[in-house]
């Protein structure tokens, strides 16, 4: 016999886009970080300007982020009480010690990049440092969703997955997106051989932003296929999220930040006759959309989740 | 007169003689950590198990409960501490309502409290979940960690709120609000440490059974009569209800 409810209390989703946004700003933050070391690493001082670019807005990306997030708690005032308690069994504490060790690491990261000539080995010894704490607050934006059971949207493995990869793909658009501007102010952009120039220094990105792409596109087919195929609690999850948010998810999140960042990858890689300049606008392009479907992405997830 | 009613009333509902000196002591001890301010967070030290079984075959929804936690517990327009849901069932020729109290659950395993960056929200060693609105930054993600929906973000003090048991009567020696108001005598408040106390016979005698009990939280409410399908309905939908903010149905 179904039950029809007649009387419940009105249910309240507390988090809004100020929380969605937090955990884009602070990932696109620790992101372009870890990109711009992962690049130092890797290829040396073929990417300096990069590195050095990624360097300094990683910090303050965070710090965009924590001050949306600041905006969002009851009270603000006490946030150091988070850094003053010892509470492992938090996600959020440990997202409120690490990101503040963090915007501490990256930012004299960042200051040691105004003399790119000179302290290079704390630079290093910086680099060493803080690649842990970033990539400990990367899988700190998936678990804080993914290790709440009474949330069956969240409670996934490929939530943390998604996350992780979300941090990944939006830190190298929004660094790539930077450096293209910073080359186009200092006049690095001017002619057709000095874009030329520029673009064939960054066509090892494009395959790392390629493969990122599609491992985020198979993620979410996963995150689907356990939501839809899962137990009753996730099965209602997913139909409630598709009614509620759907849109938002499949034509923002994987629509212009993931199907059509892939075809303009897969444009720019057949048509071996297109023009720097043009190549250059696609990446542009790209990253660009990368950006708004990874908020489209954080923003769906935040609020289809509390119907859960 | 009124303290003897009260402790009558106590009596009848499974707090018993040696519960309520049990409890004396206990707000006696605490009176006097708090007096010399040596402990913020005192052990109860009575070894006591605070559970409730509620009785939904004598619940006829009149809601006095929800109206009373509201008093006790000042709980601003349109948020719940306590509250009643209501449903109705059909098949040809019969019709019938249900009626689902519905509080915090004190569970033993509380996510809540795991989750709580600051230590705002934690457990007594009487097993009650309490809130300290001093410590609570007002992240709200107890809110979310909770599966039984119980907690909210008051809007007065930007602070998570939720029962707790009228914590402040049960370490005088009384019952909690609703239980001493419930007219059904639904309600029934003790130690579940103590095999003999009315709970820990309700709930072998009468196989109460606790809301979600795979959610792995251990709660310490327990049901009479449940339907668990009734309360996973009401858990998919609040179509029914007037939306306040942003409510919105739930999967």
């Amino acid at each position: 016999m179904d039950a029809s409810i007649t009387y419940d209390v009105p249910h309240l989703t507390y988090w809004d886009w100020r929380i969605a946004a937090d955990l884009f700003f602070g990932g696109a933050g620790v992101g372009a970080f870890l990109f711009g070391v992962a690049s130092r690493w890797w290829y040396g001082r073929t990417y300096r300007r990069l590195t050095q670019t990624a360097a300094w807005i990683a910090p303050i990306l965070v710090l965009i982020g924590l001050g949306l997030l600041m905006t969002e708690l009851g009270h603000p005032e006490r946030f150091w009480r988070t850094l003053t308690t010892i509470q492992p069994s938090s996600p959020l504490w440990w997202g409120g010690v690490f990101q503040t060790l963090f915007v501490i690491g990256a930012g004299a990261y960042a200051l040691s990049w105004r003399s790119p000539e000179r302290h290079a080995s704390t630079r290093r010894a910086l680099e060493i440092a803080v690649t842990p704490i970033a990539l400990v607050v990367g899988a700190y934006h998936g678990l804080l969703l993914a290790l709440l059971p009474a949330r069956p949207l969240w409670n996934t493995g490929p939530t943390v997955v998604t996350a992780i990869l979300g941090v990944v793909l939006t830190g190298i658009a929004v660094v790539l997106l930077a450096h293209v501007a910073r080359a186009r102010f200092t006049g690095r952009l001017a002619d057709t051989a000095l874009v030329a120039e520029f673009f064939g220094g960054l066509r090892h990105v494009r395959r790392v932003l390629g493969a990122a792409l599609l491992l985020q596109a198979l993620t979410c087919l996963l995150w689907w296929i356990t939501l839809r195929f899962g137990p009753a609690p996730t099965r209602n999850a997913l139909e409630v999220a598709n009614e509620s948010f759907g849109p938002l998810f499949w034509f923002g999140a994987i629509g212009l930040g993931l199907i059509i960042p892939l075809g303009l990858g897969a444009l720019a890689a057949t048509k071996k006759t297109l023009a720097d300049r043009a190549e250059l606008m696609t990446v542009v392009a790209s990253s660009a959309l990368i950006l708004i479907g990874g908020f489209a992405m954080r923003l769906a997830t935040i609020l289809a989740g509390q119907l859960s | 007169m009124s303290e003897s009613r009260s402790n009558e009333a106590a009596t009848k509902r499974g707090f018993g003689r040696r519960s309520l000196l049990r409890s004396g002591a206990a707000a006696a001890a605490v009176s006097a950590a708090a007096a010399t301010g040596c402990d913020s967070r005192p052990s109860t030290g009575t070894g006591q198990r605070w559970g409730m079984v509620i009785d939904l075959t004598k619940c006829f929804g009149c809601h006095a409960c929800s109206i009373a936690c509201k008093s006790e517990q000042q709980v601003p327009l349109g948020f719940f501490k306590s509250w009643v849901i209501t449903a109705e069932k059909q098949r040809p020729g019969i019709a019938a309502r249900e009626f689902i109290p519905v509080l915090c659950n004190h569970c033993e395993q509380p996510p809540c409290v795991a989750g709580c960056p600051t230590g705002a929200t934690w457990q007594r060693d009487d097993g009650i979940v309490v809130q300290d609105d001093d410590s609570c930054i007002g992240c709200k993600y107890c809110v979310q960690a909770c599966p039984y929906d119980v907690k909210y973000a008051d809007p007065l003090s930007k602070t998570a709120q939720k029962c707790d048991f009228c914590v402040h009567l049960v370490d005088q020696g009384f019952v909690p609000s609703c239980v001493n108001t419930c007219n059904a005598r639904a309600r029934v408040f003790g130690d579940l440490n103590d095999p003999q106390s009315e709970v820990s016979r309700l709930i072998t005698k009468r196989r109460a059974q606790p809301l979600r009990p795979n959610a792995g939280t251990e709660p310490r409410v327990f049901y009479i009569g449940l339907d668990p399908a009734t309360y996973e309905a009401a858990r998919r939908s609040t179509d029914s209800v007037p939306s306040v903010g942003t409510a919105g149905k739930r999967g």
